[in-house]
């Protein structure tokens, strides 16, 4: 299991526990790695980021992991759906079928909590009251590709 | 009121134990908007590229079945075929409340025809210093504001919905419902945020509490003229009514969006069931509410406790009584021993300080701020 993290910020910062804080941008997960698949997509479903999912055959495919169903000890098939960046309708997938998963797109939750906004609101309202010039901080959505 | 009234008693004549009242629609996550940590717009471009169908909107409101349709989103007017989807709606005689922050209202407006089944719902958090904090850019409380007279001067349905969170002052808060009063909106729509922690603080869990005294504060002697567009019980629950302890109806005001039904309510997001029937029978709802789920434990959100009063209402004539009563002579609450030594009196000047603990997910603009890990 590695995590490496290219943004800044370290993610799981918003107060998840100690065992999922390598979960982040860039981790990866093969079938060889510690860890249980179950417990990573998991962590892919809270992911703000598109995944990219190894199939044991066939190509691999980036997309965004929208749900899951874990199957408990009462059997069942676990699985998860993806809604592929490449567009066309959204894809289930048996667990069975992966052999490995990364978290390879843009976590697009990171560095826009609400923390961080009241930082900048308090720091630009303390210079306004010094009298020093202030940079607009208005938030605007990203623009789509 | 009737349709409402009419399909509670419909179930429960029927004896049916759980029915939805509104069903959240929620046709694209697209925003014009980047409110911070709104979880509703952090998803990947081709996510955010994506709408549902009017047929689409279409089965999903004719399998619910319930008699109102809230429109959030994202900001719904960003929709491609939103006008297709609200006269479906309004043809089915559905109750629309097109949940918008209203930047793009005056431009869309003509889309539209005024019509009782559909209302504007506008999300404003309070005075303009407060409304463009919280969605995190200036002049969108003018933007508003000025939309909100264009749709009233055209005979559409305008109400409010706001959102209060810590540090809200009750006299603000007061103050822009004189504002909105005196614009002229039908109704007011207001709700605690939500927040929780996935690594709870025990000491900091003062949240209902808080939230109680909060809304005692601003409500206690609300002015002629004010006007909310929903239920004096549930207004009396967020005031500490002892008589209010009302449970969360998660299953009151499901949720439908691109990834299907999402479980189990408008707040958590567990996963997504395919069908109506699959969120229903499938989901353990006695697993969540106040009393026995950390992520619930402060939650007073009206897409949770709004349909409990409601069932409240129309479910026994002692309920209907006590509406009556809230309705003509006011709301009745519990002092507790946070009000001792208090005033008591409403709009009390002064912040009444919410435990700061961490706003991982907080629900606004009928919407949600879910974690978005940091």
């Amino acid at each position: 299991m590695q995590g490496d993290h290219p943004e800044s910020e370290a993610p799981g910062e918003a107060g998840s526990d100690d065992a999922r804080k390598d979960y982040g941008q860039g981790f990866s997960w093969n079938e060889d790695d510690a860890g249980s698949l179950e417990d990573v997509v998991e962590a892919a479903f809270d992911y703000r980021g598109d995944v990219t999912i190894l199939p044991r055959d066939g190509e691999s495919l980036v997309g965004y992991l929208a749900n899951r169903s874990i199957a408990g000890a009462a059997g069942g098939e676990s699985w998860i759906e993806v809604f592929p960046s490449a567009g066309g309708p959204s894809r289930r997938i048996p667990l069975k079928s992966i052999r490995g998963l990364s978290f390879s797109g843009k976590d697009v939750a990171s560095g826009k909590s609400w923390e961080t906004w009241l930082e900048k609101y308090a720091e630009r309202k303390e210079a306004l009251t010094r009298g020093e010039e202030v940079e607009n901080i208005d938030l605007f959505p990203e623009e789509l590709d | 009121m009737w349709a409402v009234a009419s399909h509670v008693l419909k179930n429960k004549l029927t004896r049916k134990k759980r029915y939805p009242l509104v069903l959240m629609l929620e046709p694209l996550f697209r925003c014009n908007l980047a409110c911070a940590g709104c979880g509703k717009i952090q998803y990947p471009g081709h996510i955010l590229k994506q709408e549902l169908t009017p047929e689409q909107c279409f089965s999903a409101v004719d399998e619910c079945g319930a008699p109102i349709v809230s429109i959030p989103g994202g900001e719904p007017l960003m929709h491609s075929n939103i006008e297709t989807i609200v006269e479906g709606l309004v043809a089915r005689k559905k109750y629309v409340y097109l949940c918008t922050n209203a930047i793009v209202l005056k431009e869309k407006i003509d889309l539209f025809r005024p019509t009782k089944y559909l209302t504007f719902s506008v999300h404003m958090d309070g005075l303009e210093e407060e409304h463009d904090f919280a969605v995190c850019r200036e002049g969108v409380y003018e933007d508003a504001l000025e939309a909100i007279k264009l749709a009233l001067d055209r005979g559409f349905r305008v109400t409010t919905n706001t959102t209060l969170f810590e540090g809200a002052e009750p006299g603000r808060v007061r103050e822009f419902f004189d504002e909105m009063t005196e614009l002229g909106v039908e109704g007011m729509m207001v709700s605690p945020g939500y927040s929780y922690s996935k690594a709870p603080d025990q000491g900091s869990f003062l949240h209902r509490d808080r939230t109680r005294g909060l809304f005692r504060r601003i409500l206690s002697a609300p002015r002629k003229g004010w006007r909310f567009n929903q239920s004096p019980l549930f207004l009396e629950f967020l005031m500490g009514n002892e008589g209010r302890d009302y449970h969360c109806t998660p299953w009151g005001n499901p949720t439908y969006n691109l990834f299907g039904w999402q479980k189990p309510c408008y707040l958590l997001q567990e996963g997504y069931a395919e069908t109506f029937d699959e969120l229903m029978e499938a989901t353990d709802w006695e697993q969540y509410g106040h009393e026995r789920n950390d992520k619930c434990r402060d939650c007073m959100v009206h897409s949770g406790y709004e349909a409990t009063a409601v069932d409240q209402t129309f479910g026994s004539l002692r309920g209907f009584l006590a509406t009556v009563r809230a309705t003509f002579l006011g709301y009745r609450w519990t002092e507790d021993r946070e009000d001792e030594g208090s005033s008591g009196e409403a709009g009390g000047a002064g912040i009444v300080e919410l435990p700061a603990v961490e706003r991982t997910q907080v629900a606004t603009c009928g919407s949600v701020r879910t974690e978005t890990k940091a």
